[in-house]
């Protein structure tokens, strides 16, 4: 921010991210490791410095999180927070010669990529001539592979797997929740002023033709009662839908 | 004695007697990593390579006492069924002594389609909670209060549906735009990387983006107007030097498209964010 766009506030130049422990790690098999899998990795983001942080709960590779584990997902960081002592000191692995050798390294080879882009003409350029995508493809079935092989470990996947029968609290889905939105969604429709609706639609649908800013009238959509799927038809009539390129 | 006098001396009259456990030991990134690090495998200047937090260039963190003054907030991603389901575990989470809000959305309402919307069918209340109007958006915060809790929202092809129903819902409570904190994903370049809810082409998806960056800038200051993610290349399986570098090349993107729109530098980027993920290898 500062070289390449000459930013001036310091606050301009503060990478603030938010982190979440990484849902492709979570196992169906022994799920209950997955309680561990989180903890380290919640350690990875505070020992980053994060600014915030979603701890994954250990029953989401088998369904949406029960209450239950949700609350351990929470505890685990408060457990970090609290306990550990990890919270007691500014970046307290600064300066270990494995982290900073590290960083360099990724640094520059993230750097690398950047340049690459660059000449490519900007990320839209390289996205639509699938380069980022191919790019990730091929490490996804890089690192499928050594798992495959064994190469790279999964504990209960791959090593140490028990005979198991799977017996979780499942939290589903109600189809009776289903119809109630439906429901509630067709009395909206029906009590509202529908031609203040229809204005509000057609002034967005001149703006998205125009070059304004269509926030401002996005907002007069929703506070005049158009939904979601009708403020955004306007916005597809307009701009069209986007079709994938073939990459592979 | 240095570190190639040690492998000399050392490490190989060792390595002659018992072997390491596997031929080579490599990063989620595909570094070779050597037995040990030293001094002299870094560069560093200490000052400008690290320096002290809240220091220029912020590597040893943001603010100066970092966890000391206040520890990170602890916002727990969930959603699901209708708005009234999602509204208790909130409340419940609350509770419980989470410090931030996170929304996650149904399929439907993260590419434009409401609930009785033939595309939306077998979707509903799935990943996420369906929002498909301003009254479900007010039973989803229903008896929390909006001038306290900072709100995530992962959302981003109808990031500004759903930005301008919070704002309406805060207002309808008294509550001005200017007092609300949170943060929307708005980052339509990794839905065409690896996420894949976008609606329209990249260039349409490109201005209502920076539409939302540059109304939050005037009007809603405390927003964070983008999250700029690589979380979810991680989850389709980039590497973390995949991660970094796509997710800033998105970022120099937004910051190119807004300031040729005409907006200082300075005037939107203090309100840019950014989402990574943590994997199993520590480092």
């Amino acid at each position: 921010m500062k070289d390449r766009f000459e930013a001036k506030n310091p606050r301009s130049m503060m990478l603030r991210f938010h982190t979440q422990t990484a849902g492709c790690t979570l196992t169906a098999q022994q799920p209950e490791n997955n309680i561990v899998r989180v903890t380290i990795q919640a350690l990875a983001a505070v020992l980053g410095g994060t600014q915030s942080l979603h701890t994954n709960s250990f029953d989401e590779a088998l369904s949406l999180p029960t209450e239950k584990a949700v609350r351990i997902a929470l505890r685990t960081q408060q457990i970090l927070a609290e306990e550990s002592g990890v919270a007691d000191v500014a970046d307290p692995l600064g300066g270990s010669y494995y982290v900073e050798w590290l960083t360099d390294k990724i640094e520059e080879e993230a750097m690398k990529y950047i340049e690459k882009i660059d000449e490519m003409g900007g990320m839209v350029r390289a996205i639509e001539a699938g380069f980022p995508q191919r790019e990730i493809q091929r490490s996804a079935y890089e690192k499928q592979k050594k798992i495959d092989e064994g190469e790279m470990t999964v504990v209960g996947v791959n090593k140490y797997q028990i005979e198991e029968e799977i017996e979780l609290e499942i939290l589903r889905i109600d189809e009776n929740m289903v119809r109630k939105q439906v429901e509630r969604l067709k009395k909206f429709r029906e009590s509202r002023d529908k031609k203040k609706v229809e204005e509000a639609l057609e002034k967005l649908k001149k703006a998205a033709e125009g070059e304004e800013n269509l926030v401002p009238y996005i907002l007069e959509c929703i506070k005049a009662r158009a939904t979601l799927g009708e403020t955004t038809d306007v916005l597809r009539e307009v701009f069209g839908e986007y079709q994938a390129p073939q990459i592979f | 004695m240095n570190k190639k006098e040690w492998e000399e001396k050392y490490l190989e009259p060792f390595l002659k007697k018992a072997g390491e456990r596997k031929k080579e030991f490599i990063t989620a990134s595909g570094f070779l990593v050597d037995q040990v690090y030293t001094p002299e495998d870094i560069d560093l200047d200490y000052e400008s390579s690290l320096s002290y937090p809240g220091v220029y260039p912020f590597t040893r963190g943001i603010y100066p006492t970092m966890y000391r003054g206040r520890v990170w907030t602890m916002r727990q991603y969930a959603g699901f069924g209708t708005a009234e389901e999602t509204n208790k575990r909130y409340r419940y989470l609350l509770e419980q002594g989470q410090t931030g809000l996170s929304v996650a959305f149904d399929l439907p309402t993260q590419i434009g389609y409401d609930s009785d919307h033939p595309m939306a069918m077998g979707e509903i209340g799935k990943v996420g909670v369906a929002i498909d109007t301003i009254e479900d958006m007010q039973i989803l915060f229903d008896g929390i209060p909006l001038d306290r809790v900072s709100t995530s929202m992962t959302i981003n092809s109808t990031c500004a549906q759903i930005l301008s129903m919070y704002i309406a819902i805060a207002e309808s409570q008294g509550i001005s735009r200017d007092q609300l904190r949170g943060t929307v994903q708005n980052d339509m370049l990794k839905e065409y990387i690896a996420r894949g809810t976008y609606i329209f082409p990249p260039e349409p998806s490109l201005r209502l983006a920076t539409d939302i960056i540059m109304f939050c800038a005037k009007e809603v200051p405390r927003w964070n107007s983008i999250s700029i993610s690589g979380y979810h290349m991680e989850e389709a399986g980039a590497t973390p030097v995949q991660e970094v570098a796509f997710t800033l090349a998105d970022g120099i993107t937004y910051v190119e498209r807004v300031i040729e729109r005409g907006m200082d530098v300075d005037a939107f980027a203090p309100r840019l964010s950014f989402f990574f993920a943590a994997g199993n290898n520590l480092f």
